[in-house]
């Protein structure tokens, strides 16, 4: 509620605002005001944001426990493409193709972890993304027929991603 | 060895083809062509291109066609040296030919300005750097350009359907583009640039609803997504809610009638809010920002110490970042020095401060452009003149030069950025991306001043001719300044919108809000609607018929018509078209 209020009260705030800025010169004291009402809006929409995020945190529809079981999935399909690649080698960059992109949910879901702290959020999104990286990179030199360097960077991204896990755990 | 979608793996066990002579060399040589066709196209029809999907195209073509050994990493060089030679053509075409058109040219020594536009493409590639791991790793901004140029990238690896979609998208778009240029069989028009809707729906005349059918934009929206929906709202807060609001409070001179009155409020009243929006809003992310970016900072010199089996770095070491920034400050200090008569303090100021905005216009239009592929550089050029203006005591030709390295860098900056989210997406190593760039950066302002040299040699600057719009709309913009005429207090007014929005938890709102206002009406539906597209197919289908389906085939939309404006600006150099 505190969030639906609070963004009610900011787009009044930006309508008002805009418009009192548009004349020609600016309202500076309808200006002021609007930028009150934005004021308000915006602590009452962080508040609310940040109950909301800590609410289904602790009913476990997201947080930390979900970004955590996305990795470890994604840990457990790498090892899998792992075995696969020595027989099929085709087949597991199908897979590991798949597996980026449900890392790419992972980055959106990841976002509310922004209230955990911004600094915890990048030391995070940091090394998630190098992992990323290394599996892209896998994916590409697969895809040009480079094994050698596709199983470097495969590996790579594996051990990278148990670190974010592991990172994502400390703070648990 | 080569191999295509859909067949089987090949074995190399050499190792991995990245930075190689033969992608630099092509990446310089098709950036070149693209630099020189679009300078002469862009000083007669007013349009440049970024061109990063075009030479990945053309480096399949030759790397994979003809040199039957090409990787996608190779390739990415390739687009990325492309790219940086030809997007500085942009702002060197914005500024330096209206230093022509006043007949200043002559006070600067020909040196001096490849110095200064040296200076800005090494300053914008130098600047964004740092903030690759912010706006890429930890922001996950789109960057739609950058994403399409991906998926084109990994095409040959990514299966026949997704190829398929994205040669779909790319004959679909450019048939749709041709046939609104060229008039078929003596029938113009059979599909028109752009509708007007709202003469269509009667509505009456200061309601702008009219709509660019642009099969390009409408692609840069199906990959942007969520984002670009505040971009439609903020657009339909401008002409839909400002507008009528303020025509019924009276505000608008009674000589403005009809549809000027909507010309009339974006020009005088939403755009210069929209420039001061997006001028708070990227204040307030770089304060909100700065914990990220000191997170990013370690680790960038941590990676730039790890060294990979090969002892390569992953990352740039830092110091190359401040070698390039302190060797661009002197070369704008020289300039500012030799050529402005202004004293070696003010001169200082001058470069601290040019150094300053070049950091803030290049995070500018990088965020712009990772939410949204908008660039909104004539917005910021506007503001770059009254800045330095004032610094250089109102100095014209010192004033337009500086505009010219402000513009290269930003539009480098902007480039760099696509170019780094690309590379993300396919492995690229970023420091091999970054290296091969600030090594080429600089040739494209080369190329650009030689062409406009030529050009203002063989048929003269500013006439029927060799138009040059954009440098006129500086000179424009020069002739406002100094007669007083800026709008500073709609920059103020923005400015602190821009900013609080910018503090509600919405990444990036303020700037959003603010592109919206300063964009015309005219492009944001297509975006919009492409934009609502994403979010609908998301929902119904699944994120994986997103990257499976949609990606490619909005890739596809971009290309086409982006190959089209190439293929008119190589027309135009020929001479076979002319306006």
């Amino acid at each position: 509620m505190k969030k639906f209020i609070g963004n009610i009260m900011l787009t009044i705030g930006l309508v008002g605002g805009a418009i009192a800025s548009a004349r020609n010169p600016p309202l500076w004291t309808a200006l002021g005001g609007s930028l009150a009402i934005m004021g308000v809006g915006i602590l009452l929409r962080r508040q609310g944001e940040k109950e909301e995020l800590h609410q289904s945190a602790a009913q476990g529809k997201g947080g930390k426990e979900e970004l955590k079981r996305t990795l470890e999935n994604a840990i457990a399909e790498i090892e899998k493409i792992m075995e696969e690649k020595e027989k099929d080698l085709e087949k597991a960059r199908e897979h590991l193709g798949k597996i980026l992109e449900t890392l790419e949910t992972f980055a959106e879901k990841a976002q509310p972890l922004r209230i955990e702290g911004i600094r915890f959020y990048g030391e995070v999104m940091t090394s998630f993304s190098k992992a990323e990286r290394h599996l892209n990179r896998a994916w590409s030199a697969y895809a040009d027929g480079y094994v050698k360097e596709g199983d470097t960077y495969l590996e790579s991204g594996y051990s990278q991603l148990k670190e974010t896990s592991k990172l994502l755990s400390s703070k648990l | 060895m080569e191999r295509y979608a859909g067949q089987a793996l090949a074995k190399r066990e050499e190792s991995y083809r990245e930075v190689t002579p033969a992608a630099i060399v092509l990446g310089v040589l098709w950036g070149a062509f693209m630099a020189a066709s679009f300078t002469y196209a862009g000083m007669i029809m007013g349009f440049t291109s970024g061109g990063s999907a075009i030479a990945a195209i053309v480096g399949w073509g030759i790397l994979r066609g003809i040199l039957k050994k090409g990787t996608v990493v190779e390739n990415n060089i390739v687009q990325t040296v492309a790219s940086a030679v030809n997007i500085s053509v942009s702002g060197v075409i914005f500024t330096i030919p209206a230093l022509y058109i006043m007949s200043l040219h002559q006070e600067i020594n020909t040196l001096y300005f490849f110095l200064a536009t040296a200076a800005g493409a090494i300053l914008g590639i130098t600047f964004i750097i740092p903030l690759r791991k912010q706006m890429i790793e930890i922001d996950r901004l789109r960057f739609p350009t950058g994403t399409a140029v991906a998926t084109i990238l990994k095409t040959p690896g990514s299966g026949i359907e997704k190829a398929r979609l994205l040669f779909f998208g790319m004959v679909l778009s450019a048939v749709i583009y041709l046939i609104q240029q060229f008039p078929i069989f003596g029938l113009p028009h059979v599909i028109p640039e752009v509708v007007d809707l709202g003469a269509a729906l009667h509505l009456p005349e200061w309601v702008n609803l009219t709509i660019a059918l642009s099969l390009m934009v409408f692609g840069m929206g199906l990959i942007t997504g969520r984002n670009g929906l505040i971009v439609l709202a903020g657009g339909v807060l401008s002409y839909y809610i400002i507008t009528p609001v303020v025509k019924s409070l009276g505000w608008i001179p009674a000589d403005v009638q009809g549809s000027a009155i909507s010309s009339y409020v974006y020009g005088t009243m939403t755009r210069p809010l929209g420039i001061g929006m997006l001028l708070g809003g990227s204040i307030a992310g770089l304060i909100l920002s700065l914990p990220v970016i000191a997170v990013a900072m370690k680790s960038l010199a941590q990676a730039s110490k790890f060294k990979d089996k090969n002892g390569h770095n992953e990352e740039l070491p830092i110091h190359y970042l401040i070698g390039g920034a302190i060797f661009a400050f002197v070369l704008l200090l020289v300039t500012a020095y030799k050529l402005g008569n202004l004293g070696l303090g003010r001169s200082l100021l001058t470069a601290l401060i040019g150094v300053a905005w070049i950091f803030i216009a290049s995070l500018l239009v990088a965020m712009s452009t990772g939410m949204t592929d908008w660039s909104p550089v004539s917005g910021l050029s506007l503001v770059s003149v009254m800045i330095l203006l004032y610094l250089t005591n109102k100095n014209v030709p010192l004033t337009i030069l500086m505009g010219a390295t402000v513009g290269v860098a930003i539009s480098g900056a902007a480039d760099m950025m696509q170019d780094l989210k690309t590379g993300h997406m396919v492995g690229a190593v970023p420091s091999r991306q970054q290296k091969v760039e600030l090594l080429t950066g600089w040739l494209g302002p080369i190329i650009a001043l030689t062409v406009v040299g030529l050009i203002w040699n063989a048929y003269g600057i500013g006439n029927d001719k060799v138009p040059a719009p954009q440098a006129m709309a500086l000179k424009s913009m020069v002739e406002a300044v100094l007669g007083g005429s800026v709008p500073i207090d709609k920059f103020i007014a923005g400015g602190l919108l821009g900013f609080l929005l910018s503090l509600s938890g919405v990444p990036g709102l303020g700037v959003l809000v603010g592109l919206s206002m300063y964009l015309p009406m005219l492009y944001i539906i297509p975006y919009g609607i492409g934009c609502v597209v994403n979010e609908v197919a998301k929902r119904k289908k699944g994120y994986e018929f997103i990257v499976e389906k949609v990606l490619p085939f909005a890739a596809g939309l971009m290309v086409g018509e982006a190959a089209m404006t190439l293929l008119f600006a190589v027309l135009t150099v020929a001479g076979v078209l002319h306006p």
